[in-house]
């Protein structure tokens, strides 16, 4: 790690870091309220190698990422609202997309790093979530739902200004807040195979790389450190990234996509409990 | 806006005071120590005293002693009133002592979102409460919650440092241990959830925040980079925070 760093240099190491909380947080609260476009035209950067993973594989490129986290989800979101509206007309006239939102990917925890060149910043958080709402998921009781993630974070210094490079989600458990032993429940499900690994959430309909890039539900398995925690670094490279290959945000491509494991090649046999599998009553 | 280095230092410092200033508004409020906090974290200057507002759901109470009167007295009458069941079992006096007995709770304020003035004098700042709170009761049984909502605050800066002028506590899911969620009405009026009790009869009574249609408005009521304080962007009674569309300034 390079120590002998200028007043200026400090300065702009100590904005940088800021600047990732402050977008870390607005995206937790513009992501809770389906509020997608404005996310991803203020603080993403319109790069070949922008990507965005999550246990089912990584996005690659600006135009995936902003049709899948945009269109997509503004499709979704819209939909999910009309179909509240048979129940409750009450929210008629109300703003579709963030009208009975109300969940937060709540931060904590974050650890972050500014490469010696100051061109990017690594940061890793986790996420005590909820996935909270008046009218929930199935569009007509309320939602009450936690979600604890980890995070990995990436950001380039583009055009004078930070931009978001990569985002790696990895969920690791979810639950009901008002459910009773929701690791153990898991654990019985995925026994008996209600539940895989690889299945919490869904996917996205265009994918460049698909594979399992984090696997969820740790109870059953040891800690998957997906996103270990950022060490000091000298540049945004292959070796310090949470995204190999896709590290130049110009768009060179040191490493081509895949070959990532694919969903079909998994095989949940490998899984040490299904030995013990003896229930369900 | 071009600051100079020092500036920029200044700044970098502030944010983070300004996100340390409500961290420990949330442990105060946890613990209940709200005069306490009034004294040291809020306002002091005359002329923020009297604008200082205290937010909830359904209204602002405005100046510091509105603020202080539901804050921290109808507060202590409240938790004398969870006290008596204790000293009516002969468990404990019914002094300001043991106020808190058997009572826990944690208020925090997490996913800070801050932003400076350009011109230095106050901040604007949000964050999300993951929270519960739990009373016992002298028959081993306990009344229990987990809270979730936003926060919002105007900071301004007095000589001997950042304070809280204007703090809005927008309560938004109450899940009560025991109850699943699911099975509360979605309709149930706001006024009729559990913790409601805590808002008080504000000084200003308007709808703030309508847990119904949740983060309907966060896009506009959310800081961003500003130049000067304005009480109509600001998160007091003046400010637009929760209101329609329609009822704010046309564009």
């Amino acid at each position: 790690m390079n120590r002998a760093l200028t007043l200026e240099q400090r300065i702009h190491n100590a904005e940088a870091c800021q600047t990732v909380e402050e977008y870390k947080a607005r995206h937790a609260y513009l992501h809770g309220a389906g509020y997608s476009r404005e996310e991803w035209d203020l603080m993403w950067l319109d790069s070949p190698n922008t990507t965005w993973a999550h246990q089912f594989g990584r996005m690659v490129g600006f135009e995936e990422v902003y049709m899948n986290s945009v269109f997509h989800m503004d499709r979704q979101v819209v939909t999910d609202k009309l179909a509240m509206m048979e129940e409750y007309p009450e929210i008629q006239g109300h703003d579709l997309r963030s009208v009975c939102a109300g969940g937060c990917h709540a931060l904590a925890s974050d650890v972050m790093e500014v490469a010696d060149d100051g061109l990017s910043v690594r940061a890793s958080f986790l996420t005590p979530g909820t996935l909270m709402g008046p009218i929930g998921m199935d569009g007509k009781t309320r939602g009450g739902i936690w979600l604890w993630e980890r995070y990995g974070s990436e950001f380039a210094y583009v055009d004078g200004k930070w931009q978001w490079f990569h985002e790696q989600v990895c969920p690791d458990i979810a639950g009901d807040y008002d459910h009773g032993n929701w690791a153990h429940d898991r654990y019985l499900d995925y026994l008996d195979r209600d539940l895989n690994i690889g299945e919490l959430g869904g996917r996205p309909a265009q994918l460049t790389e698909p594979g399992l890039f984090h696997a969820d539900y740790s109870i059953v398995q040891t800690v998957q450190d997906t996103v270990h925690p950022p060490a000091p670094y000298a540049t945004l490279d292959d070796n310090n990234t949470y995204s190999p290959g896709r590290t130049d945000p110009t768009g060179k491509v040191t490493v081509k996509s895949g070959p990532a494991t694919k969903m079909a090649a998994y095989d949940p046999d490998e899984n040490p409990f299904f030995g013990m599998k003896q229930h369900k009553d | 806006m071009v600051f100079t280095d020092e500036e920029r230092i200044d700044r970098i410092c502030d944010r983070e005071a300004c996100t340390q200033l409500i961290n420990r508004h949330s442990i105060y409020h946890s613990n209940d120590w709200r005069r306490r906090e009034l004294d040291e974290l809020w306002v002091t200057d005359p002329q923020y005293r009297q604008t200082a507002s205290l937010g909830y759901n359904n209204g602002y109470y405005v100046g510091m002693d509105a603020i202080a009167q539901h804050y921290v007295l109808d507060r202590e009458a409240q938790r004398y009133e969870w006290l008596k069941p204790y000293h009516e079992a002969k468990r404990t006096p019914l002094c300001r002592e043991n106020l808190g007995l058997g009572a826990s709770a944690m208020h925090t304020s997490t996913t800070p979102l801050v932003y400076i003035a350009d011109d230095g004098r106050t901040a604007r700042y949000q964050g999300y409460q993951l929270g519960y709170q739990s009373t016992g009761r002298p028959d081993g049984t306990a009344e229990s919650y987990l809270e979730f909502g936003l926060l919002y605050a105007d900071l301004v800066r007095e000589e001997d440092g950042w304070k809280i002028w204007h703090l809005v506590m927008e309560h938004d899911h109450t899940v009560e241990v025991g109850t699943a969620y699911a099975d509360v009405p979605v309709r149930r009026p706001d006024s009729e959830d559990p913790l409601a009790r805590d808002y008080g009869t504000p000084t200003v009574e308007q709808t703030v925040y309508n847990p119904l249609f949740g983060w309907e408005y966060i896009w506009q009521d959310m800081p961003r980079p500003y130049v000067t304080y304005d009480d109509k962007s600001g998160y007091g009674p003046g400010g637009d925070l929760g209101k329609p569309y329609y009822k704010r300034e046309r564009r």
